[in-house]
């Protein structure tokens, strides 16, 4: 028996070892193709012409060399032409894992292609996500935590914690935001800033309230103090005193049921009950009485500061000068000819070359590289509890013709570069702030004023710099506002404000200054002040300044862009500050 | 009559005035009006930018057509008076020089167009020179006045094929036969194959019309 054993004991070894050596084989094999799995959208939809989320699920990759990613969209059909947009966001992936960044959608009728680039440039996995189904036309609203009854038939389903987007503008498509579940504290700080952009959060509190209760949610709450309502037919209601800028929309039983008030351009609704706790007639009620979101536009402002700018082109005294010039020299020249041919060929000569050269000169000063006109407003936003919103409006003109990018008009574009991984300064740049700098391939009013080829991605660039510091108290101590301006950026000018009240200041110097209140003017008298292509009464409709402190800044500089070369752009910054009151606020 | 083949004299500087005069006012009208951006946005009409190069062209052709005209009554003959006409065109361009390098500003960015765009002008102006001495000549021997002839071949080649290129179903290309057309094509950066086209063009003429000199030459001297 035992030689038997023995006998078979080295074949079966043998054959065991066969049979595993294949299968290790197949699985190593295996294990070196990666996958992606690619979700793009919130809910499961996207708006065209909106930012929507991407998480892309990398796994199987080794770790090695860090690898990109290459998102793909195609524009329009073989009918009416196609073109390719090619986005490569500042991800590197050096392991498996969950990576998140934020694109503008141009069509979803084609599908997008998310491909893993390897450090040496070749293509390691693709996925492509058919976007077709997923497509709205118009801004949705999004629940995070379930309600009871649907808010539409076309509500996407809840999205998770996992679905919550970590930049503000990849909420972009949400007209309203409806929470109703506590999300992961982390996330306060993008639906904070999507909030004071111009998106409406609509927070179903109640007995739920404090699940989610902390600093931030206190600050963006409509009401001070919040407490839980004790007694007959308060149970379970949140309570407090609203605060001066909320508006009690509905109530329920003669108590406050909906409040709303204005958060930076956006706005906040508080439901003061649960979730569960709500009719569906309340439900309807209060979706038809939240305001959609906004986006924050700048367009007309942007516009009206590209007209200011001057055209570059010779005067029309040089002009006549140079014509009047020429013919006395010719007069000179053919006088002195009946005298002498010879000084009269000298004469000419002379003065004819004189004139050709301060032409070239004069012309050299004032001749224009391209005939395009560019203008970008930057806003940054600075609220009371720390957050930093920049947002970008572009606007270009071609003689005769205004032309605007709506992608980016109102929302930062997207961090396009060629080489992140190698791009030192590339990859330290957030992934906001950039604008196309090749106007010709630029999208216009949602059609497409030119080709756009895979080399588009060279034609962005990011322009951000670090986020100034700034920051805004009133002291009612000493009535007076006190501005720390902590960067490096020059502001020009700009206007302090407290509830409606203030007064303009001509240079802001860097650190900390003291602004008595002393000699103010309303809102509305500093905008008569003003010219009209001030910034004021366009940020006075985007921004509650008669309610708090503000500072409005702005700064305009010619912005140094390499190319196109000759290229007439003026950048202005503009920076929005939410101040706060010393004491309890 | 100008007996002179002389840039400065008589009613040669005449010719070279009108030319200035033409291309000063048709720079003026080029500029644009507007100061500032929102005078471009705002709907308006301005003279487009290409009137001087329209007119530059169109000016210097007449110039060389006068000249030539004027060459058949010169104390010169024979080659010497082709080359005068050959050096009174070049100094009409010498005197328009300072007048294009300001028309840079016109072309925003693309000034190196400007070079094709001289020596077209220069050959047209030749061109034209040539046929309108050939005509006087012819004339001259019939004893009749070739005022009329000389510019109705003028009109012809300058008008006609600008106008045949605007009918349907006419190639484009066409434009490039007339001075006009061609000097506004090039400066809306005409292709490689345009500019062969109008290069080919006036330098057959050109040819076409030295060779008739010749003959004439030769029986002249045959005679």
């Amino acid at each position: 028996m035992m030689a038997i054993g023995r006998n078979l004991y080295l074949p079966v070894v043998a054959g065991v070892l066969a049979l595993l050596f294949p299968m290790a084989l197949c699985s190593r094999t295996t294990a070196a193709v990666p996958t992606l799995e690619v979700q793009i959208g919130l809910g499961g939809h996207v708006v065209p012409e909106r930012y929507a989320p991407v998480r892309v699920r990398v796994q199987g990759y080794e770790a090695g060399s860090p690898a990109t990613l290459r998102i793909t969209q195609t524009l329009g059909n073989p009918w009416r032409g196609t073109a390719t947009i090619v986005q490569e966001p500042s991800v590197l992936i050096a392991v498996d894992g969950i990576y998140r960044t934020t694109i503008p959608i141009y069509d979803p009728l084609n599908p997008v292609f998310v491909t893993l680039i390897g450090a040496d440039g070749s293509m390691l996995a693709e996925h492509a996500v058919d976007l077709h189904s997923a497509r709205r036309l118009d801004p949705f609203p999004l629940t995070y935590g379930i309600l009871p009854y649907s808010l539409s038939q076309d509500t996407p389903p809840p999205v998770n914690t996992t679905e919550l987007p970590i930049d503000w503008w990849a909420l972009d498509a949400v007209e309203s935001l409806w929470i109703s579940n506590a999300p992961p504290q982390n996330a306060w700080s993008t639906i904070s800033q999507w909030a004071f952009a111009g998106g409406t959060l609509v927070l179903l509190t109640g007995s739920d309230f404090f699940r989610f209760d902390s600093p931030v949610v206190r600050r963006l709450l409509p009401l001070h103090n919040p407490i839980l309502g004790t007694g007959s037919g308060l149970t379970g209601q949140l309570l407090g005193a609203p605060t001066e800028d909320s508006r009690t929309i509905l109530r329920r039983d003669g108590v406050p049921l909906l409040l709303i008030r204005r958060h930076g351009a956006g706005h906040i609704a508080l439901v003061t009950v649960r979730a569960n706790d709500l009719t569906r007639d309340e439900i309807e009620m209060i979706a038809n009485s939240v305001p959609h979101s906004t986006k924050l536009n700048l367009v007309d402002l942007t516009e009206a500061g590209l007209g200011t700018l001057r055209v570059i082109r010779p005067g029309y005294p040089a002009t006549s000068l140079l014509s009047v010039g020429c013919l006395i020299a010719l007069g000179v020249s053919a006088a002195i000819w009946r005298r002498s041919r010879g000084a009269a060929t000298l004469v000419v000569a002379v003065l004819f070359v004189l004139a050709a050269v301060l032409s070239g000169l004069y012309i050299n000063r004032t001749i224009p590289e391209n005939s395009l006109y560019g203008f970008n407003t930057r806003l940054c936003l600075y609220t009371s509890f720390g957050s930093d919103i920049d947002t970008f409006s572009f606007v270009y003109t071609h003689p005769s013709e205004l032309i605007h990018v709506s992608i980016g008009e109102s929302i930062p574009a997207q961090v396009l570069t060629t080489a992140p991984q190698s791009d030192p300064v590339a990859s330290l740049m957030p992934t906001s702030q950039a604008f196309p700098t090749q106007f010709e391939h630029a999208v216009s009013d949602g059609v497409l004023s030119a080709p756009i080829t895979a080399d588009t991605r060279k034609t962005f660039i990011s322009c951000r710099e670090s986020a100034p510091l700034l920051s805004l108290l009133y002291d009612s101590d000493s009535d007076s506002l006190v501005l720390n301006q902590g960067s490096g950026t020059v502001i020009d000018s700009g206007w302090l404000i407290l509830d409606g009240f203030g007064f303009h200041v001509s240079s802001i110097p860097h650190g900390t200054t003291v602004y008595p209140l002393g000699d103010v003017l309303s809102v509305r008298q500093l905008i008569d002040a003003e010219n009209a292509t001030s910034v004021l009464p366009r940020l006075s409709d985007l921004f509650p300044l008669d309610t708090g402190a503000w500072f409005i800044g702005q700064s305009t500089t010619w912005s140094p862009l390499d190319e196109p070369e000759g290229q007439k752009v003026r950048l202005a910054t503009l920076h929005v500050v939410e101040g706060v009151r010393s004491g309890p606020f | 009559m100008d007996h002179s083949s002389a840039p400065l004299s008589g009613y040669a500087v005449q010719g070279y005035y009108v030319l200035l005069v033409a291309c000063g006012s048709a720079l003026l009208f080029s500029i644009p009006h507007a100061s500032r951006v929102t005078d471009l946005i705002r709907p308006h009409w301005d003279p487009p930018s290409s009137v001087f190069f329209a007119v530059y062209g169109v000016m210097t052709a007449l110039l060389g057509l006068a000249r030539g005209s004027a060459a058949a009554s010169w104390d010169t003959a024979g080659w010497r008076t082709v080359g005068s006409l050959l050096g009174l065109v070049l100094f009409g361009q010498f005197l328009v020089l300072p007048h294009l390098l300001f028309s840079r500003a016109l072309l925003a960015g693309r000034d190196t167009i400007l070079l094709p765009l001289i020596a077209y002008v220069t050959l047209t102006a030749f061109m034209f020179s040539l046929i309108a001495l050939r005509l006087e000549l012819r004339a001259a021997a019939r004893n009749t006045r070739p005022f009329i002839l000389q510019h109705a071949v003028f009109a012809l080649f300058v008008i006609v094929p600008w106008i045949l290129s605007l009918v349907e179903h006419v190639p484009h290309i066409v434009a490039f036969l007339s001075p006009v057309g061609a000097a506004l094509g090039m400066i809306h950066s005409a292709s490689a194959m345009e500019h062969v086209v109008a290069f080919a063009f006036v330098g057959s003429v050109v040819v076409l019309q030295l060779i008739g000199i010749q003959r004439s030459i030769r029986r002249t001297h045959a005679i």
